[in-house]
């Protein structure tokens, strides 16, 4: 198998929809003081695909309503704006990849542990000072490159998970022996495609290298997050496996035995019903 | 060692835990999971029509289970863990992973 250049995948990663107008207002009113609630909210309606599909979710039992929302602007004033916005990043931008053309790619596993690093990294986020909806976006969207790479590489992205079954190594290895590229790099290079804020950005493309990005970044807590949601084995699959934890971003973050243990009972409570909703 | 079991409402005494959500007909949250159980929230249960309630209880263990259920526990964190190698952070993590799952049902 021939590597990918960088230009192949710039190429091809080009030729993908733009995000839907809401979500990217809503990934810049994260650093926006004064958001225009009102005028997001029109985005979303006129989007009927994505409307549809965030009003699944909030009428999902997940959020155990009272009654129906049936419209955006009722769905920002019963479960607010902010888990709003998460669903939107959620479900905006994973639904713009098709990736049924690659065998060997498990979609639910994938979305199973996206969920399982997302509760973490909000959990964590909440004792470490960090926003937790964007910590909950970042853990959703940590390895967009490799859904990515299921829709636009599907060979590719193939090749890479029967070697890492032959060598018994992470995907990250496998797709960097294979394809001299990797997942990661693959995500940062949507984010930077997308003007995904920075912080975000990191999450994407740093989660496998924390200590190369800034402390203030997500790298770290989705870089823990991640190794947390693996040895719990919150994908449920084979191949929910664990790779060395970053020193950096362990001691970056402050990262201590008793937070980690009063953060887990509440992340696994929260797993079933929160896979159910948006995956 | 904590269980999950069925009881109906009947039998559903005060200060018995939730351990899952009560919903209605519809889907509709009721009483979440992890509260307690009182005889208002029982009365309130019955007027609507809720037949039965999944509550948490204490069960001793029989030892040898509790020993197979830790081996098999151990076996599926050292499987996710075969690979991570022998930092000290990770060794951490490892162990409130193990140490969260074999006291978790």
């Amino acid at each position: 198998m021939n590597p990918l250049s960088h230009e192949q995948v710039l190429s091809r990663l080009r030729q993908l929809p733009s995000l839907p107008a809401a979500v990217t207002e809503l990934l810049t009113s994260f650093d926006n003081e004064d958001v225009d609630i009102a005028a997001i909210v029109r985005l979303i309606s006129r989007d009927q695909g994505l409307a549809a599909r965030v009003l699944r979710v909030a009428n999902s039992s997940f959020y155990g309503l009272q009654s129906k929302v049936a419209s955006i602007n009722e769905a920002v004033v019963v479960i607010g704006f902010r888990a709003v916005r998460s669903m939107v990043l959620a479900v905006g931008v994973t639904g713009l990849f098709k990736v049924d053309k690659c065998p060997g790619f498990d979609l639910r596993s994938y979305l199973r542990h996206g969920v399982g690093v997302a509760l973490v990294a909000r959990a964590l986020a909440s004792h470490y000072g960090r926003n937790p909806e964007m910590a909950f976006t970042g853990g959703i969207l940590h390895d967009l490159g490799q859904l990515a790479l299921a829709a636009n590489f599907p060979g590719e992205l193939s090749a890479a998970l029967a070697y890492r079954e032959q060598h018994d190594c992470p995907l990250v290895v496998a797709e960097r022996d294979l394809l001299g590229i990797d997942h990661a790099a693959i995500g940062g290079i949507l984010a930077e495609n997308w003007s995904f804020p920075d912080t975000l950005r990191a999450a994407l493309a740093d989660h496998h290298a924390p200590a190369a990005a800034t402390a203030d970044s997500l790298a770290d807590l989705i870089h823990i997050a991640d190794a947390v949601s693996h040895g719990l084995g919150l994908a449920a699959c084979r191949h929910d496996l664990v790779m060395p934890v970053d020193r950096t971003a362990w001691q970056r973050l402050g990262v201590d035995a008793a937070v980690l243990t009063a953060i887990l009972p509440q992340v696994m409570q929260d797993m079933e019903e929160t896979c159910a909703a948006l995956a | 060692m904590k269980q999950k079991r069925e009881l109906p409402l009947a039998e559903a005494l005060p200060g018995l835990c939730l351990a899952e959500n009560v919903s209605d007909g519809q889907g509709r949250l009721l009483v979440p999971a992890g509260a307690e159980l009182n005889e208002s929230l029982l009365a309130a249960l019955a007027r609507r029509s809720i037949e039965s309630v999944i509550v948490e209880c204490e069960v001793e263990e029989d030892p040898a289970e509790r020993e197979a259920r830790h081996a098999r526990i151990v076996a599926e964190v050292d499987a996710r863990f075969h690979l991570a190698g022998d930092g000290a952070e990770t060794l951490l993590l490892r162990q409130i992973v193990l140490d969260f799952l074999k006291d978790a049902t």
